[in-house]
């Protein structure tokens, strides 16, 4: 037997699927059969067994009903018989005579008793009590009357015999249970049989005033009334053939499907087993809700049955009535569903088992065919045959399987086609690239060989060369011969640089970056050293190992040198530029400044990241109009020069005089401006200076034709004038003293004095006509003028206090006029302070004035005079001003002053207040070298003309 | 002897007005108009004393005075020069060529007869 493995599939599955269809469901059938028919009969029991007790149930249910309403009753009769008399039934002395009969046995008897009356109603024949309470409760109703013998005899009833008379004359035997209880003045509940039937009943002694028996009042309701309890029972089915039934512990039926009423005790089963008796014996021992069980064999042979079936039958008593309550049926019958199902799995179970086999069969074919095929198909391909293909069809993994070999089998196919064309191409292949191989070959010498400035050498992972180019050769001087084989590429390096590690690190860069860069002095064949630029790159297998290294160098000492040279020219160049004193800026095509040297910073006064970058018209003063203008230009022209425009120094307007041109690269595109500004600030400078001394000197070249003009007026004048005063001195002396005219040729003498005085003033307004101009220290003519008046002032009381600089530099003026300054201002000094209360004081300092660059040399004259009025300052200098009274001053003194002191390219101050003081200020330049010659040059000239005008004018 | 005085000045005015102060002190009075005239006249008579007008045309009083000075009989004789300008030039320059005296124009009378008479009294 082979072993399970090695079976058909087929085999298999089925053995598989009869094994896990069979087994289970065998095994379950049985199982749940033998459970099911367990349960089943458990099922039954339990059912009689609550058969019989429901039916108890309801029988105590009834009865306690029955009970209770017969208690009521009872009541109820009772009231109604003693109410009725409201008294005890009396016994007369009348008798009865009458034939009286044994409930029970029917025996017949003659009695004889006393009559009995009740409300003068004569019972025996008055039935009013008894169909009263009949007529109340339904029922029945039964006064008893004690006779002889302890008999309970019927007097009064509306019990029915058959014959539907009133069983009047029946009685209660004394061995009835009914009359024992009675007699012993219990009240009797029960079931009795009352006369023809069974009655559910309630007895209750009737006592004499002596509290003897004498007789009973019975309520009774036929058990009929229980019909519908019987009827319930009756119609209790269990099974198909089973039933409940009830008889008393005497054996007789009370409730019987059938046979009600008839006595069953000596019935035996088939076996002869008396088993009625058994259950009655067994019935009354059982406790209240105890279940009494028997099972018996049973043959129906009045139905023809052939073998007994055996029954089963619970039952319980129910001691109250003396009921034996059974209910039972055939054995059999509680599992007459089960054969049904027995035979229904075994239906199904073959049915399946079949249905399963089939399906396996089927399945396995399904299975195993396509397998089949593969099989044949792989040894058909095997044998060689690669068109073969599966013919599989199914959806299934087998049908995936299927598809995916034939897929395989057409790569096959494909591939075993293709493999003739690949190797046809590969070797194609081969070929070419052995040729590229060569052709590469053959270049990389080439190369090699062709690279005269390129030193390529390559080297093993030794350091031994494997490779020298003849660039190499040129380069360190050693043949191919004397390198090729041998480690010599240290010999290139200085001893000093091998000494510090550089070849060591050189290779470790190498190894770790792959490739390094390094410009070192490398040595000769011949000891001399030059700098060369070198690349070494390592040389390795596709595993990373290192093969060898490859290095190419060229020298670069002319380089160097080259660079050297650029970069001094360029610093030289760079220096020329930043040094010089005009700035230069260099913008690109849209105006952004892209250069600019230190001087420029200076000229903008801005740090230098922000010019740099920033659009040159926002330093123009007129801004981008300026800037277009200057672009306008160049674009026109290609260069501009000299051209006079302004920057903006924050705010500062600095005039400027620009120089710039366009700057080209080699197609003449434009790819810039240059331009240079020269700072004209110091020149406009000179130049305002210039003008203002010009328009001083003009001023006092005016002012000189004006005193040239006065001086020949005055000169003019004095000849008529001394020609007048002598005629007239020579009248008064001709005339007598008393003469009425004296008076008035004195007057006339005085208008000559006046005059004459006048025409002095006039002379020296003139007199700076021709001033001789020299280097001159200021306290000259300060301590001349001193001089003169010192001895005048000390009379006066003022006092001088000197405060002279010391170092002041030479100024350049007259001597005689500056004094003639000083005395005029002294003079005014002195008569300020002539009426002045408290301290005269005369105060004359010099200082040196600093403003812009220029200097100037200040002499203050103070006074501690009355002071000059507000409104008058500024008149002060006017010619003819004065403030004297007639007589005294022509106020031609200041504007005098004031003109020599313009002439000298000055100007006088005045400071004062009323009553405290008045200061004035001679503030005189010191010139430059340029303006001094200028002036001295129209001195010269003035000198000339003077000359010729005086003459002309004469 | 009464003192001669000789008044040289293109002023015509000038000189009538010096004529009609001194003469009535006894003083000889006699005009010139030009530096030309003075040094005519001068060759003519002695004069005591010469007053010389400095700014006159063609000749002025200090080439006057010079050509006074270099006349043999005049080296010594006072000589007033009437200055129109009162300058220290003026001064020098009479010292130069030789002039004693100053009297700035306009000439008050009474100065000019002060000092004529203290440049005769010696």
């Amino acid at each position: 037997m082979k072993p399970f493995r090695d079976w058909k599939i087929r085999s298999k599955l089925i053995i598989s699927t009869l094994f896990l269809a069979l087994v289970p469901m065998a095994v379950a059938s049985m199982l749940s059969l033998d459970r099911f028919m367990e349960s089943l009969k458990g099922a039954y029991e339990s059912d009689l067994e609550h058969i019989v007790a429901n039916i108890q149930a309801m029988c105590k249910a009834q009865q306690e009903l029955l009970q209770n309403k017969l208690t009521g009753d009872l009541k109820i009769a009772h009231h109604i018989f003693y109410q009725h008399g409201k008294q005890v039934p009396i016994s007369t002395a009348r008798l009865i005579e009458m034939e009286i009969e044994d409930q029970f046995t029917k025996e017949k008897s003659k009695a004889r008793f006393p009559l009995w009356v009740m409300g003068g109603r004569p019972l025996i024949e008055d039935h009013a009590i008894v169909d009263r309470v009949q007529e109340l409760l339904g029922g029945t109703c039964t006064i008893f009357q004690r006779i002889d013998g302890d008999r309970l005899l019927r007097i009064s009833t509306n019990v029915l015999r058959d014959n539907g008379t009133r069983a009047i004359g029946t009685y209660l035997p004394p061995s009835s249970e009914v009359t024992k209880a009675i007699l012993r003045k219990e009240t009797y509940r029960g079931r009795a049989f009352v006369v023809n039937a069974w009655y559910i009943t309630a007895y209750e002694p009737i006592l004499n005033a002596q509290g003897e028996v004498i007789g009973a009042l019975y309520v009774g309701i036929p058990e009929q009334s229980a019909l519908s309890l019987k009827t319930a029972i009756k119609s209790i089915k269990i099974g198909k053939t089973g039933y409940a039934f009830i008889m008393d512990s005497s054996g007789n039926l009370v409730v019987h499907p059938v046979k009600e009423g008839e006595n069953i005790l000596e019935v035996k089963d088939s076996s002869g087993f008396a088993y009625i008796k058994e259950v009655t014996k067994k019935a009354v021992q059982l406790k209240e809700n105890e279940v009494g069980t028997i099972r018996y064999p049973w043959i129906n042979v009045e139905l023809g049955e052939k073998t007994p079936r055996m029954k089963i039958n619970k039952y319980q008593y129910f001691r109250d009535w003396d009921w034996i309550i059974v209910a039972g049926g055939y054995e059999e019958e509680i599992f007459a569903g089960v054969e049904q199902i027995k035979f229904f799995i075994y239906l199904v179970g073959i049915g399946s088992i079949g249905l399963a086999l089939l399906l396996t069969i089927s399945l396995s074919r399904v299975l195993t065919k396509p397998i089949m095929e593969l099989t044949e198909v792989t040894a058909r391909m095997a044998a060689g045959d690669l068109t073969q293909k599966a013919n599989i069809t199914t959806a299934d993994e087998i049908g995936t399987l299927g598809r995916s070999f034939n897929r395989m089998a057409d790569q096959v196919l494909n591939y075993t086609r293709n493999l003739e064309d690949i190797v046809r191409v590969r070797t194609v292949e081969i070929q070419e690239k052995e040729e590229k191989y060569r052709n590469l070959s053959n270049l990389l010498n080439s190369i090699l060989e062709s690279s005269t400035e390129y030193s390529i050498i390559a080297l093993d992972a030794q350091g031994i060369i494997l490779e020298y180019n003849s660039g190499s050769a040129k380069l360190f001087g050693w043949s191919k011969e004397e390198v090729v084989g041998k480690m010599w590429i240290g010999k290139t390096f200085r001893r000093e640089d091998r000494a510090r590690g550089v070849l060591w690190e050189i290779s470790r860069q190498v190894e770790t970056q792959g490739m390094t860069e390094y410009e070192l002095e490398r040595v000769r064949k011949d000891g001399s050293l030059f700098t060369a630029h070198a690349v070494m790159t390592t040389l390795k297998d596709p595993s990373g190992k290192i093969l060898g290294f490859v290095e190419i160098a060229r020298d670069i000492t002319e380089k160097l040198s080259l660079e050297k040279e650029l970069k001094e020219t360029k610093d030289f160049l760079e220096n020329i530029v930043q040094s010089s004193v005009d700035a230069i800026v260099t913008t690109d095509p849209k105006g952004r400044i892209t250069f600019f040297n230190r001087a420029m910073e200076e000229m903008l006064g801005l740090p230098r990241e922000k010019i740099l970058g920033a659009p040159i018209y926002q330093f123009y003063a007129q801004g981008i109009t300026e800037a277009r203008k200057i672009m306008a230009i160049l674009r026109e022209k290609g260069s501009l020069q000299n051209y006079e425009t302004s920057m903006n120094r924050q705010g500062q307007l600095v005039p400027i005089l620009t120089s710039a041109s366009l700057l080209r690269d080699e197609k003449q595109n434009i790819i810039g401006t240059l331009g240079v500004f020269k700072d004209l600030s110091e020149k406009k400078k000179l130049e305002e200076e210039l003008k203002k001394t010009q328009a001083h000197l003009m001023q006092a070249g005016k002012m000189r034709a004006l005193g040239e003009l006065v001086a020949g007026v005055a000169h003019e004048l004095n000849n008529p004038l001394m020609a007048a005063s002598t005629f007239l001195h020579v009248v008064r002396e001709n005339l007598p003293a008393d003469n009425e005219n004296q008076n008035r040729l004195e007057l006339i003498h005085q208008c000559h004095e006046r005059i004459a005085k006048i025409i002095d003033h006039l002379r020296d307004f003139s007199r700076q006509s021709k001033s001789d101009f020299r280097y001159l220290d200021i306290r000259e003519p300060i301590e001349n003028a001193l001089l003169i008046t010192g001895q005048q002032l000390l009379n006066h009381g003022i006092k001088i206090i000197k405060n002279f600089a010391n170092d002041l530099p030479l100024i350049r003026g007259d001597a005689n006029q500056l004094e003639q300054v000083f005395l005029n201002l002294i003079a005014n000094a002195k008569d300020a302070m002539e009426r002045v209360e408290g301290k005269k004081e005369l105060t004359i300092s010099t200082s040196l004035l600093r403003h812009n660059g220029w200097h100037d040399v200040e002499v203050a004259i103070r006074d501690t005079g009355i002071g000059i009025p507000e409104e008058n300052v500024d008149k002060i200098f006017e010619p003819f001003f004065s403030t004297k009274e007639v007589g005294k001053g022509t106020g031609l003194g200041l504007s005098i002053c004031y003109g020599i002191i313009a002439a000298h390219g000055g100007r006088i101050e005045v400071e004062s207040k009323m009553h405290a003081g008045t200061t004035f200020k001679v503030i005189l330049p010191i010139l430059s070298p340029p303006l001094q010659s200028a002036l001295e040059e129209i001195d010269t000239q003035e000198e000339l003309t003077n000359g010729q005008e005086n003459f002309s004018s004469r | 002897m009464a003192k001669k005085i000789l008044v040289v000045d293109d002023d015509e005015l000038v000189l009538i007005a010096i004529q009609e102060l001194l003469s009535p002190l006894g003083f000889s009075v006699v005009k010139a108009c030009s530096g030309a005239d003075a040094l005519e006249k001068i060759a003519q008579e002695q004069f005591d004393l010469i007053i010389l007008d400095i700014i006159m045309p063609e000749m002025d009083g200090f080439e006057v005075c010079q050509r006074i000075r270099q006349t043999n009989s005049y080296t010594e004789t006072p000589i007033m020069m009437l200055t129109a300008k009162s300058g220290e030039e003026d001064k020098e320059r009479g010292i130069e060529v030789g002039a004693n005296l100053y009297l700035p124009k306009p000439i008050s009378p009474k100065k000019l007869i002060a000092l004529v008479e203290e440049a005769l009294k010696q």
